[in-house]
């Protein structure tokens, strides 16, 4: 095993194994390991840097190849932006035999991902565009709002904010962090703002939250550092299946408080 | 049938966690004190991963329909049976309809208790854990706790050999464990409690300075305590980064928010977070996280993963140990 500098490209990571000239595989715990994608190559600076969309895209494609293969030792796995957790039964099996595994898993990233002929795309991979309903004027005891904090680090009006908000048709990058919390990006670059330093214990349900290049919608109550500045009634599947899919396209429409209250009179019905 | 008469602040049924949700959202969960849980069921003979109940602060009052074997490990508390006074860290004989109390924790605050027999549970994604944020698993799948008077079916109680009731006296079976066992049991209830854990995640993104002070100054738990995470209060650690892209959380990771005040995440942790991660406290550090209590002291240990791991599998073959030496005693 070896460590790489820091001025070999790879500033924050310790442990690392590199899988190809973007990605590597960190060990995060006795049990489980993290492949990341990032932004530059590590081999040679002039090789053009990653979106987060294609880094996104390249940790599904790990993602898939490992499935392929269905590994017994694989107890859990969760996709984030550019990051992939493997959760594996350390009982079962060493870190350095996932290790191996992973590296010839995963030696076909080094070619050219072959182009699909998007007429055999299905509508699964497609996705479905979700239209969630927001108000942005709420801002009550029950349901605090940060819009005023948003305005003065962004210097923009709460009107340029919602405007700046609904401009984005919102790709699902990740699902975690609590069931059908759907992690939507990338928001405009004039509204990203650093989380809150101290996070709230609890942020309320339908809550519309920016952070980072992030935004999202809390869909139950849950302890939270983003800022909020909306509320929706959009009711997300409360059973265990997921409302929304990794290849889901997510778009947000303001309305007035009037409509808000109407909305979740009949979600509640 | 088993009734929980008094079910205390929190009383869940647990096991090893949940398996293959965590795509979804849906968090890990399972014992917080995973070694103490596996010792409940390793005096009982029952495989490692059985579920148990969970006592959150003790304060819990129970009886069994039937006979079976019971054992009480975790956080100290006074256990009485039919109102005769018994110790921790022991497994016991239930006649029909024996009466068991547990006073409030003194020492701790997770006991686990086992039976030496199986009842009806329901399950969701292959585990009995309820997570009440999620509104998940549970006897009603709302993530509800266990609530007085509640009643759980007997499936069905293991056989135990007549013979191995002399090995019962009025304290419970004799039970002999191995140092590793005995010191680390001793080590769970410290006040001030050594942390094993390892740099990783964004370790680099921490200066050298913020990365000695986390390892040379003592941490207090605050009062936000919980099976999702632990706050911690002590000198500020800054990081360099502020707009991380979210990622996946380990069990046991270290997160450092712009205050500066770690947060080590826990079982029912969320699965993806945003702030700065500069390390993981491995499986060791969690079952002696796990009964520490609000204004205690901590430190960290730095150590590698490798290392811990040893640890990992040498306290795992123990516990096997433990289990074999039962089946042997207790069954015919």
């Amino acid at each position: 095993m070896f460590e790489l500098e820091k001025d070999q490209g790879y500033q924050y990571m310790h442990n690392a194994v590199p899988l190809d000239e973007y990605s590597h595989v960190e060990r995060v715990s006795e049990v489980s390991i993290i492949i990341r994608v990032n932004e530059k190559s590590r081999t040679c600076a002039k090789r053009p840097a990653l979106s987060l969309q294609a880094r996104n895209a390249r940790v599904k494609r790990c993602l898939a190849l490992i499935k392929a293969k269905s590994p017994k030792w694989l107890i859990d796995h969760v996709v984030s932006y550019d990051s992939l957790l493997l959760v594996y039964d350390a009982q079962d099996i060493r870190y350095d035999i996932v290790l191996r595994f992973l590296l010839s898993t995963l030696a076909e990233l080094k070619e050219p991902e072959k182009k699909k002929s998007h007429a055999k795309k299905t509508e699964k991979e497609i996705g479905h565009v979700h239209q969630i309903d927001v108000c942005y004027e709420l801002n009550n005891k029950s349901q605090p709002s940060d819009m005023s904090a948003v305005e003065e680090y962004t210097n923009l009006t709460s009107r340029d904010i919602v405007s700046l908000h609904q401009s984005i048709q919102y790709q699902v990058f990740a699902i975690g962090f609590m069931p059908n919390f759907a992690y939507l990006g990338e928001l405009s670059p004039l509204l990203r703002m650093p989380r809150l330093a101290h996070p709230r214990l609890a942020v309320p349900a339908g809550a519309v939250a920016i952070a980072g290049q992030q935004t999202a919608v809390y869909p139950s109550i849950s302890p939270g550092g983003w800022h909020i500045i909306g509320y929706t009634a959009f009711s997300f599947s409360d059973d265990a299946t997921v409302a929304m899919g990794p290849e889901d396209k997510v778009i947000f429409k303001a309305i007035d408080q009037h409509e808000y209250d109407r909305q979740l009179k009949q979600a509640e019905k | 049938m088993l009734t929980i008469i008094k079910s205390g602040l929190t009383t869940q049924w647990t096991d090893s966690g949940r398996k293959g949700r965590q795509l979804s959202g849906y968090s890990q969960s399972g014992a917080i004190d995973w070694f103490s849980f596996q010792l409940a069921n390793a005096l009982c003979g029952n495989a490692l991963h059985s579920p148990a109940l969970e006592v959150m602060a003790g304060n819990i009052e129970f009886s069994v329909s039937i006979a079976c074997a019971v054992a009480i490990t975790g956080a100290h508390t006074d256990i009485s049976i039919n109102k005769q006074n018994i110790k921790n860290g022991k497994v016991f004989l239930l006649k029909k309809n024996d009466h068991v109390k547990l006073g409030p924790a003194t020492k701790g605050l997770f006991t686990y208790i086992a039976f030496s027999a199986a009842f009806e549970l329901p399950v969701f994604a292959n585990s009995v854990c309820a997570v009440k944020r999620e509104k998940t698993g549970g006897m009603q799948g709302d993530g509800k706790p266990i609530i007085d008077g509640e009643e759980f079916v007997l499936i069905n109680a293991a056989q135990i050999d007549d013979k191995a009731t002399r090995y019962f006296g009025k304290g419970g079976a004799q039970t002999s464990f191995t140092p590793l066992i005995k010191a680390f049991i001793a080590s769970q209830f410290y006040t001030q409690k050594k942390l094993p854990f390892s740099f990783c995640y964004q370790q680099a993104a921490f200066s050298k300075v913020d990365k000695q002070r986390f390892i040379a100054h003592e941490f207090e738990i605050t009062q936000y305590i919980d099976k999702m995470g632990v706050r911690l209060a002590g000198p500020p650690i800054h990081c360099e980064l502020t707009n991380l892209i979210s990622q996946p959380m380990a069990n046991g990771a270290i997160q450092i928010p712009g205050s500066g005040l770690p947060i080590i995440m826990r079982n029912d942790r969320q699965t993806i977070g945003g702030y700065p991660v500069i390390g993981t406290v491995n499986s060791q550090g969690l079952a002696l996280l796990a009964q520490a209590t609000s204004s205690q002291k901590i430190t960290f240990v730095a150590t590698d993963f490798d290392t811990a791991n040893i640890w990992r599998q040498l306290i795992d073959l123990q516990l096997k140990q433990v289990l074999n030496t039962t089946k042997l005693r207790l069954y015919a």
